[in-house]
């Protein structure tokens, strides 16, 4: 009864420290869980839905009262204790043996028994001085750490969403161009919409690197008043148009086409009439014939930023919408160009636009206008 | 304990308390009186003790000059039991080593045959170079062995108890050898090697036995009744479930077919341990559990003795060997990984 009594104090110590494993093994399964909680609720709450803060804190309560009832419900048995001071405490199996032998149905030899409870009971105090010496590695760094950098990216993310909720994506306006300001843009599918959008998007993006060039060569101004006067004779060649939006002085827009198509087709009327590199070298008779009302310093300039960029306006001439000349047009012409205010250095008039349509360009604006047919 | 526990009958041979106590010290004289007179062997003397104690063979294998020889007769005269030696040669016959019927006349002048035992017939049996003898004369000692009977003219003579057979071969020399076969070195327990002593051990092996033979004046420690007594003691020592579940999966370990083998076995071994390994390496183990003072078996006695026991009981593949693996190789992962199972 003495040596039972010794040797159960050495199991009920063991039972103590596997059972306390338990727990920590169980913490630290619920610290990761808790870590990929955290990773999985930004996640919802980035991509799917917002995710409340309750919901994850009683999925955190529950991860963690599922853990520790795990830990609590596996109480280590007999065996195990007996085995596990067998290996770690100096047993040589005499533990797991005396348990075996006592509870077996074999007969043992008595003095093999006595014996082994001797042997057993006298390696009790070792068992237990080694037991208190054997540190517990929790290993709940690492976990806790993950936990920690989870639930704050987790928290970051939740009340960033709270303040700042994520709005669908929008249209942005854009700052020249009439495409997104028309009216049946809103009524139109969602297929022509984002035609639309990707042509805006293009075209500002063009624009401000059109802008950029015209800065730096000093030609802007110059450009932007011939703009004006071939935007003006081409609407003046279709009288049909609707009045244009912002970009266009006079005149309108082709029914599908607007104000910053139509230059397109001005910019072939600007080519012929007075511009060119050729312009330097060999005398213009349709400048000297039908623009002699207009201020010779516009019409130099023009012809100096036309020169430059006839290659360009040669490939987009379209020989379908032939301009015809109009003779009021070089009285408007020069009206036109009076009334506009001389424009910005940071902001490329209009001008240059219809000027310099690229082959990109002129892709989207077919595309464009392949969209508002559909859309009509 | 409840009443059907403590009415429940005991073993009918209860031994005394004291009797593991006793076992104990007297395994460990004898080991220290071996230790001094072989020096640097300590590992063999254990392992020789442990066979003896455990009924079991040894085979001993051994470059000449180690001492194999010398060991037998300290172990002999540290115990005092009847010992006798056989040189075997190719023209050795099984009746110089089981014994012979002789015609011999009585006193009163009647002649009968009487049977002669030969040495075989003695409690310890040190046969040396047995693979030089042939195999008609290996398989009549091996007989002896394994029945611990000798059969001549019909008539069966028991040999002594304790009884024991320690073999030596030499691994080198085998011109004009006969190998033993698979089957007749299953009947040794052990295979033990004995290694080159250290350059301590042959320092001190001058002290001991450069003028005198140490194994000529030793004294007995113990007698027959003593390794009897022993070896009966140590059959009771107690075997958990655990330890059993560990032999068999040491044995098991060395089978190239089974599910449970090694994986090295399974590439290396072409054919495993027998049953009778099995067997051999609970008995030594009992007898080591006495030595190291315990009443029950640990791993650690398994694992002691697993090496001895098993590595002349495998048969390598010829591709093994030609890429130069051994058996104590092999042998050697087989038991790393079967021992961190437990």
């Amino acid at each position: 009864m003495m040596a039972n009594s010794i040797i159960s104090s050495l199991q009920i110590a063991v039972r103590r420290r596997l059972w306390r494993e338990q727990f920590v093994a169980a913490a630290r399964l619920a610290l990761w869980g808790s870590a990929g909680l955290m990773l999985l609720a930004a996640v919802v709450h980035l991509a799917a839905r917002p995710v409340h803060v309750d919901t994850v804190l009683s999925a955190l309560a529950t991860l963690w009262a599922s853990a520790m009832a795990w830990a609590g419900s596996r109480r280590p048995s007999e065996s195990a204790c007996a085995l596990w001071a067998d290996r770690h405490l100096g047993g040589a199996s005499a533990f797991s043996t005396l348990l075996e032998m006592r509870e077996g149905k074999t007969m043992p030899n008595a003095a093999a028994m006595r014996w082994l409870e001797h042997w057993a009971e006298a390696r009790v105090p070792d068992g237990l001085r080694l037991l208190g010496g054997i540190h517990v590695s929790a290993r709940l760094s690492r976990p806790l750490l993950s936990m920690l950098v989870c639930t704050s990216l987790a928290t970051l993310v939740l009340m960033l969403s709270d303040t700042a909720p994520v709005a669908p994506p929008k249209v942005a306006a854009p700052s020249s161009s009439s495409v997104v300001d028309h009216p049946a843009l809103d009524d139109e599918p969602p297929v022509s919409k984002a035609i639309v959008n990707e042509l805006a998007s293009a075209l500002r993006s063009a624009e401000s690197h059109r802008a950029s060039e015209g800065r730096d060569d000093g030609r802007a101004p110059a450009a932007g008043s011939g703009r004006n006067d071939v935007g003006s004779e081409f609407r003046m060649a279709q009288p049909q148009a609707a009045p244009p939006s912002e970009g266009t002085t006079r005149g309108g827009p082709l029914p599908g086409i607007t104000g910053d198509a139509a230059p397109t087709a001005g910019a072939k009327q600007a080519s012929g009439a007075g511009s060119g590199r050729d312009a330097g070298d060999s005398r213009d008779e349709r400048a000297d014939a039908g623009v002699s009302r207009v201020p010779q310093s516009t019409m130099q300039v023009q012809r100096r930023e036309s020169s430059g960029r006839r290659p360009s306006l040669e490939r987009q001439a379209d020989m379908d919408q032939r301009a015809t000349f109009d003779e009021d047009s070089p009285m408007h012409r020069t009206a036109t160009v009076r009334e506009d205010p001389a424009p910005a250095a940071a902001t490329p008039p209009p001008a240059t636009d219809a000027t310099l349509l690229t082959p990109t360009k002129a892709a989207y604006v077919q595309a464009w206008m392949k969209a508002s047919r559909q859309g009509h | 304990m409840d009443e059907g526990e403590q009415a429940r009958p005991l073993t009918a041979d209860p031994a005394a308390d004291s009797a593991y106590a006793d076992a104990h010290r007297q395994l460990q004289d004898l080991r220290a009186l071996l230790d001094r007179v072989i020096v640097g062997q300590g590992e063999l003397v254990t392992l020789l003790i442990t066979a003896v104690f455990a009924g079991g063979h040894v085979l001993i294998e051994g470059l000449p000059g180690l001492g194999k020889t010398h060991l037998a007769k300290a172990l002999a005269a540290a115990l005092g039991l009847h010992w006798a030696r056989v040189q075997c040669t190719p023209d050795l016959m099984p009746a110089d080593v089981t014994g012979a019927e002789i015609y011999a006349t009585a006193a009163g002048g009647a002649s009968t045959f009487e049977f002669r035992p030969g040495p075989v017939f003695a409690q310890l049996v040190l046969v040396d170079e047995i693979n030089r003898a042939t195999p008609r004369t290996q398989s009549a000692l091996l007989e002896a062995m394994q029945e611990r009977q000798v059969t001549h003219a019909g008539v069966s003579h028991r040999l002594p108890s304790p009884f024991c057979v320690l073999a030596t071969q030499n691994p080198i020399e085998l011109e004009g050898t006969y190998p033993l076969p698979e089957a007749q070195l299953d009947r040794f327990m052990f295979k033990l090697t004995v290694p080159f002593p250290d350059r301590g051990s042959l320092r001190s092996m001058l002290d001991v036995s450069l003028d005198a033979e140490p194994a000529d004046t030793l004294q007995p420690i113990a007698g027959p009744a003593d390794v009897l007594r022993i070896a009966e003691l140590c059959r009771t020592v107690l075997l958990g479930e655990r330890c059993k579940e560990a032999a068999v999966d040491l044995v098991v370990a060395t089978q190239p077919d089974l599910s449970g083998s090694d994986s090295g076995a399974r590439r290396h071994i072409r054919y495993g341990a027998s049953p009778r390994a099995l067997q051999a390496v609970i008995r030594a183990a009992r007898v080591g559990a006495v030595m190291a003072g315990r009443s029950h078996v640990d791993i650690d006695d398994l694992a002691a003795v697993a090496l001895p026991v098993l590595r002349h009981r495998i048969l390598l593949r010829l591709e093994s060997e030609l890429e130069g693996l051994d058996a104590d190789a092999t042998l050697a992962s087989v038991i790393d990984g079967w021992r961190r199972q437990f």
